[in-house]
C-alpha cells in the first residue's frame, strides 16, 4: 500500500521529463540552412535597396537592436565581390571610423563610440559594379560584428553577432542597361509587360513566391503590385 | 343658434389643424427614415463609384469588399472616365481589387462631382441592400507625374438594384 504513492511520484516525474524534452524540441527547430549555434543577433542590418541596377550606389543601415555599452567594435561585411563593391561609410552621430579596409567581397569598418553609449552605428554605401552582369535576383550581404561589451561589473568582454539583410537586382544578365518594368526580360516595355503587370495585380509580399519573381514587378517598393506600377508601364510602352 | 355654428367651426377647425400637424409629423418621420433597397436572390445589383473631386488622376484603384455569401460578381465593369479607358480587376478573398489607368504619356483627368465606373454583382442572398456587406475601401490615385496617394477619403459607391 505504501509503494503506491512512489510509483505515482514516478510516473508524473517520467511525464513531466518527457513534457519537457517535447516543449524543448518544439520551441527550437532547426531548419536547413540555418544558424545552430549563438543567440539572436544584437544587431540589425537593414537596407531599403530595391531593382540595383550596374552602377547603382545603395546603403545599409547598422544598428544595435538597443543601447549597448560598447565603445569599440568592428563591422566585417562580406557581399558578391564579382557584382558589388564598397564605396564609403558614413558613421552615426558621435561615432568615429578608426579604420576601413575593403577589398574583393569584404569591408572592415573599426568605429569608436563614445561613453560606451552604442545604438545607432552608421551606414555603409556599397555599389553594383559598373561592368557587373546583374539579372532579377535578390543577393545577399552578411556582417559579422565584433565588439566591446562592459558588463555590470566594469569587466569587458567581445562578443560577435552575426545577421544579413537582403537586396534585389534588376538586368538581363548582360552588361547593357536594364530596363525597368520589362518584366519579361526581353529588352523592351511592352504590351506583354502590361498584360503580365496586371495579371499580378493586387499581389503582395505575403505571396508565397513573392521575393522570387514577383518583387520586380513592385516597381515602386511598398511591397504591392499596385496601380501605380502599372501605371508606370503603361508609360513606358513602345 | 349662432353661437352654437361659431363652436362648430372653433371644433372643425382645431381638428383640421390636429391633422395638419399629424401629416407634417409622419412625412418628416417618413423622409428621414433610410429608405430600405430590397434585393431578391439573383437579381442584379449595379455598383456606382463615384468621386467628389479628383485632379490629374492618371489612374486609380480601390476594393469592393463583398462577402460571398451573399453577392458574386457578375462583370460589366466599365469606366465611366472616357480617358481612362483600361481598366481591369482581380479577386481575392473577401474583396474585388478594381484598377484603370490611361495610357502612354498624357495629362490627367480633372474633374468634380465625376462618376468614375460601374460593375455589377449577382444578390445570392433576400435582404436590405443597405444592410448587406457591399463596401468599398482602399482608394488610390496615381497622378500623372506618377505620384501616388493612398486612402483618398471622398471617393463613394452606391449600390442599386437593377430593374
Amino acid at each position: 500500500m505504501r509503494k503506491k504513492p512512489r510509483k505515482i511520484l514516478s510516473l508524473v516525474l517520467i511525464i513531466v521529463m518527457l513534457a519537457s524534452l517535447s516543449v524543448q524540441s518544439l520551441a527550437a527547430p532547426i531548419g536547413p540552412g540555418e544558424e545552430i549555434l549563438g543567440n539572436e543577433s544584437e544587431i540589425n542590418l537593414s537596407t531599403e535597396a530595391h531593382l540595383v541596377k550596374a552602377g547603382d550606389y545603395f546603403t545599409a543601415k547598422t544598428a544595435f537592436k538597443e543601447q549597448t555599452r560598447s565603445n569599440a567594435v568592428v563591422l566585417n561585411f562580406s557581399f558578391d565581390g564579382d557584382l558589388f563593391e564598397y564605396a564609403n561609410y558614413t558613421p552615426a552621430t558621435d561615432v568615429t571610423v578608426v579604420s576601413t579596409e575593403h577589398g574583393d567581397g569584404f569591408a572592415k569598418i573599426n568605429l569608436m563610440v563614445p561613453n560606451y553609449n552604442a545604438e545607432n552605428l552608421g551606414d555603409t554605401m556599397l555599389r553594383a559594379k559598373e561592368d557587373a552582369k546583374l539579372t532579377n535576383a535578390t543577393h545577399i550581404l552578411n556582417l559579422s560584428a565584433d565588439y566591446v561589451v562592459k558588463n555590470q561589473v566594469d569587466s569587458k568582454e567581445i562578443k560577435t553577432a552575426n545577421t544579413s539583410t537582403s537586396f534585389t537586382t534588376r538586368g538581363d544578365g548582360s552588361d547593357g542597361p536594364a530596363v525597368l518594368g520589362d518584366t519579361n526580360d526581353d529588352g523592351i516595355v511592352d504590351l506583354i509587360d502590361f498584360s503580365n503587370m496586371i495579371d499580378w495585380f493586387g499581389f503582395d509580399k505575403s505571396y508565397p513566391d513573392w521575393d522570387t519573381l514577383y518583387t520586380f514587378f513592385d516597381l515602386n517598393n511598398n511591397g504591392e503590385i499596385d496601380i501605380n506600377d502599372i501605371s508606370y508601364v503603361e508609360q513606358l510602352i513602345e | 343658434m349662432g353661437k352654437y355654428t361659431k363652436n362648430k367651426k372653433i371644433i372643425i377647425t382645431a381638428i383640421l389643424c390636429v391633422l395638419v400637424v399629424l401629416i407634417v409629423i409622419l412625412a418628416v418621420i417618413f423622409f428621414r427614415q433610410p429608405k430600405q433597397k430590397l434585393v431578391t436572390a439573383g437579381q442584379n445589383v449595379i455598383i456606382t463609384v463615384t468621386a467628389s473631386s479628383v485632379s490629374d488622376m492618371y489612374g486609380y484603384q480601390f476594393r469592393i469588399n463583398f462577402d460571398p455569401d451573399e453577392f458574386e460578381y457578375a462583370g460589366g465593369l466599365h469606366s465611366k472616365i472616357q480617358d481612362i479607358e483600361t481598366i481591369f480587376a482581380n479577386d481575392f478573398s473577401g474583396y474585388k481589387l478594381v484598377g484603370a489607368t490611361m495610357l502612354g504619356d498624357s495629362a490627367g483627368f480633372t474633374g468634380t462631382d465625376v462618376i468614375v465606373c460601374e460593375m455589377s454583382f449577382i444578390a445570392l442572398k433576400d435582404g436590405d441592400l443597405s444592410e448587406m456587406s457591399l463596401s468599398m475601401s482602399n482608394v488610390g490615385v496615381v497622378k500623372s507625374d506618377l505620384e501616388y496617394i493612398t486612402d483618398i477619403p471622398d471617393w463613394s459607391m452606391n449600390a442599386t438594384v437593377a430593374p
